[in-house]
């Protein structure tokens, strides 16, 4: 008889590597929104600067 | 055994090769010999890293953007404007999400590898092997408890002798196998097959799906897999004919419990209406509302379920695309003219409004006077029904009132509520405070709406009450509720087929002749569209009608809405159109549908009995 319990931690192994990639890309998708947003801020926070510029 | 600690998740084989993506996980000492609790705690562990990576997706990008944004001294008021003009929150609800479904995903993964982890253990005998138990089993088992249980012909003794236990016992061993099917054969499909799917409280067993602007519409297994994001398109509409104030904001958001003096109340909606997933061509639109009311007694209960009743109709009588037809509220009490005695009592209204009915006994002939007050001490069903335009359609609205009333210490004193229409109800928003998902957990209210599809099922087959449309909704909602979602799911192409279509826009059809008959408020023009959806169906669908055919109800449909503009033909004269149109549908859908049934495997193998 051989002990099945090993073969489930390993299925679970894969399970977590599975997900964990997924969660990775998540990640990406995320970060991506992030770069996006903070670049209009600063876009956005410059135009400001600039608007106060010239106004001095 | 090892300590907790060990059990953190190794690097596998599949995270090498990607390690250049995945992050990497906690170190672990791998133990020779597993047991079943090391094995538990190992997916525990797994679980929550996993979890701790999902929920940590949200929080992690708001202190990465608020770092951020204080580097670059940005004011609050920017950042909120720069926030809306990017949609950042409704961009970063998608992703959290998503990740939070991951979660639950990988969650029912794990439970799946673990749910029998006894049978690791043969080797040592001191543990017993639990059989896996296949759908087919657990339904039979469900069935022939459940018939035993509520068989008021077997005593208490019978039923003890028979199961060796008593009947409460049983009662919570079949709740939990009814939880068990749920959770393993409904609940994977909907997340396998829905995208957007969320698991929300196992424990209660509420479920959602995830709008594209973040929103969710929550209901029960059953009731969830089948529904559609475009439900949130009718949140306007929910809302008018919400009990309570008058609608504030046009979006989903705005559905809510409303609460007022004494009550609390929410809209949902129901029926096959609910169920756009796989039937996108809903005769009518049907909605439920759960009305839960607290008075000092009967009379103050019925006070503001009247109030609340006439007020609805009251607010909803502006609304260019809402004609009231009926309200049913109450039952004829002992006092009434004995002709109408025990049945339910029907408004206009005018009556709703001010809240009073006169009759005359046309025995005696003396006046008969009943207020809605009165009527709604004794409830009954209670459904408020509205004709209503829907992109250019005339369809029958239904609101049918689940109302609930109860005294300060919490003692029933009415409730007309049915419990096994959860089944088909989708909430707009988290309903838990009313408890309804849980019922469905119950044995008996299971074996009530398992019995009433049944019924129906054979009803409608049967030649003489021929709708094999509506036996095969039966059908579909018997087999999902069994678990059987493949079976159903191969039903469902019926719903959404020209078939289905053709059905629903007779109705609709239908309906307009009927209206014609009546002084309404709609102009009828605006059913121009209507009858060009029907006439370019009837062109398109070679397989219901033939060419002479087509040619002929065209024409017909074209008389139709050249009259509904000129009028010079009487209404009388149009209604007779399409009154000899509407048999001539009617026939054509339901011989569709009955061949259908008769080579679809799943209605064929359906166990009735």
């Amino acid at each position: 008889m051989i002990n099945k319990n090993a073969q489930k931690k390993k299925e679970i192994e894969d399970i977590l590597a599975k997900y964990m990639a997924k969660i990775f890309i998540s990640k990406k998708k995320r970060d991506a929104i992030i770069s996006s947003f903070l670049g209009a801020l600063k876009e956005k926070r410059l135009d400001e600067i600039r608007q106060s510029l010239k106004q001095l | 055994m090892k300590p907790q600690e060990n059990f953190t998740p190794p690097p596998t084989e599949i995270e090498k090769a990607e390690n250049e993506i995945v992050p990497k996980s906690p170190e672990v000492v791998i133990p020779a010999e597993i047991s079943n609790e090391e094995l538990k705690q190992y997916a525990t562990v797994v679980e929550t890293h996993i979890e701790k990576q999902a929920t940590e997706m949200l929080p992690e990008a708001e202190r990465r953007i608020e770092s951020s944004a204080r580097s670059m001294n940005v004011s609050p008021k920017t950042m909120g404007a720069v926030r809306q003009e990017q949609g950042l929150d409704a961009q970063l609800n998608e992703i959290q999400a998503e990740a939070s479904q991951l979660a639950n995903e990988a969650r029912l993964d794990i439970e799946k590898v673990t749910a029998h982890e006894n049978t690791g253990q043969v080797e040592h005998g001191t543990e017993s092997e639990p059989e896996r138990v296949s759908l087919t089993e657990i339904n039979k088992l469900i069935e022939s408890v459940s018939a035993d249980l509520y068989d008021d012909k077997i005593t208490d003794e019978q039923f003890l002798e028979k199961y060796d236990k008593p009947r409460g016992e049983a009662r919570n061993d079949l709740k939990e196998l009814i939880t068990r099917r749920e959770k393993e054969f409904i609940q994977t499909e909907f997340l396998r097959i829905n995208p957007k799917a969320e698991v929300i409280s196992e424990e209660r067993g509420i479920y959602a799906i995830v709008l594209p602007n973040g929103e969710k519409l929550y209901g029960s297994i059953y009731s969830i897999i089948d529904a559609h994001e475009n439900l949130g398109q009718i949140a306007p509409l929910a809302q008018e004919i919400q009990s309570g104030q008058k609608a504030e904001t046009r979006s989903l958001m705005g559905i809510r419990t409303r609460e007022g003096e004494g009550y609390k109340s929410i809209i949902v909606a129901s029926g096959s209406f609910a169920q756009r997933e796989i039937n996108p061509y809903p005769a009518d639109l049907d909605f439920s509302e759960h009305l839960d009311i607290q008075a000092e007694g009967k009379a103050e209960a019925a006070e503001i379920l009247a109030s609340l009743v006439s007020e609805t109709v009251k607010q909803t009588a502006d609304n260019p695309d809402l004609e009231f037809k009926e309200l049913k509220c109450g039952i004829y009490p002992d006092d009434a003219p004995e002709a109408v005695r025990g049945k339910a009592i029907k408004w206009t209204k005018e009556e709703t409004v001010s809240g009073e009915k006169i009759l005359r006994d046309t025995k005696t002939g003396q006046e008969y006077k009943i207020t809605l007050a009165r009527a709604s001490e004794n409830p009954g069903m209670v459904k408020i029904d509205w004709l209503s335009v829907q992109d250019g359609d005339l369809k029958e609205l239904t609101k049918v009132i689940n109302v609930k009333a109860s005294d300060r210490d919490g003692r029933e004193i009415f409730n007309n509520r049915q419990k096994q229409s959860a089944f088909q109800e989708v909430y707009f928003g988290d309903t838990t405070e009313f408890g309804l998902t849980e019922m469905l957990r119950d044995p008996e209210v299971l074996k009530e709406y398992t019995d009433f599809l049944k019924k129906d099922v054979k009803k409608y087959s049967d030649p003489n009450h021929a709708n094999y449309l509506k036996a095969a909704k039966r059908s579909y909602n018997l087999l999902k509720i069994s678990g059987d979602i493949e079976g159903a799911r191969s039903l469902a192409a019926l719903f959404n087929s020209s078939t289905s279509e053709l059905a629903s826009r007779t109705e609709t059809l239908s309906l307009l002749g009927s209206y014609l008959g009546e002084s309404g408020k709609f102009d009828l023009a605006r059913f121009d569209g209507q009858l060009d959806k029907m006439s370019a169906l009837v062109a398109s669908d070679k397989a219901l009608f033939g060419e002479q055919e087509q040619g002929d109800i065209q024409q017909k449909l074209a008389s139709v809405k050249e009259q509904l503009f000129r009028e010079t033909l009487g209404r009388a004269e149009i209604q007779q159109i399409i009154n000899e149109l509407v048999p001539i549908f009617k026939e054509k859908f339901n011989v569709s549908a009955q061949k259908y049934l008769e080579g679809n495997k799943a209605f064929q193998n359906l166990s009735l009995e």
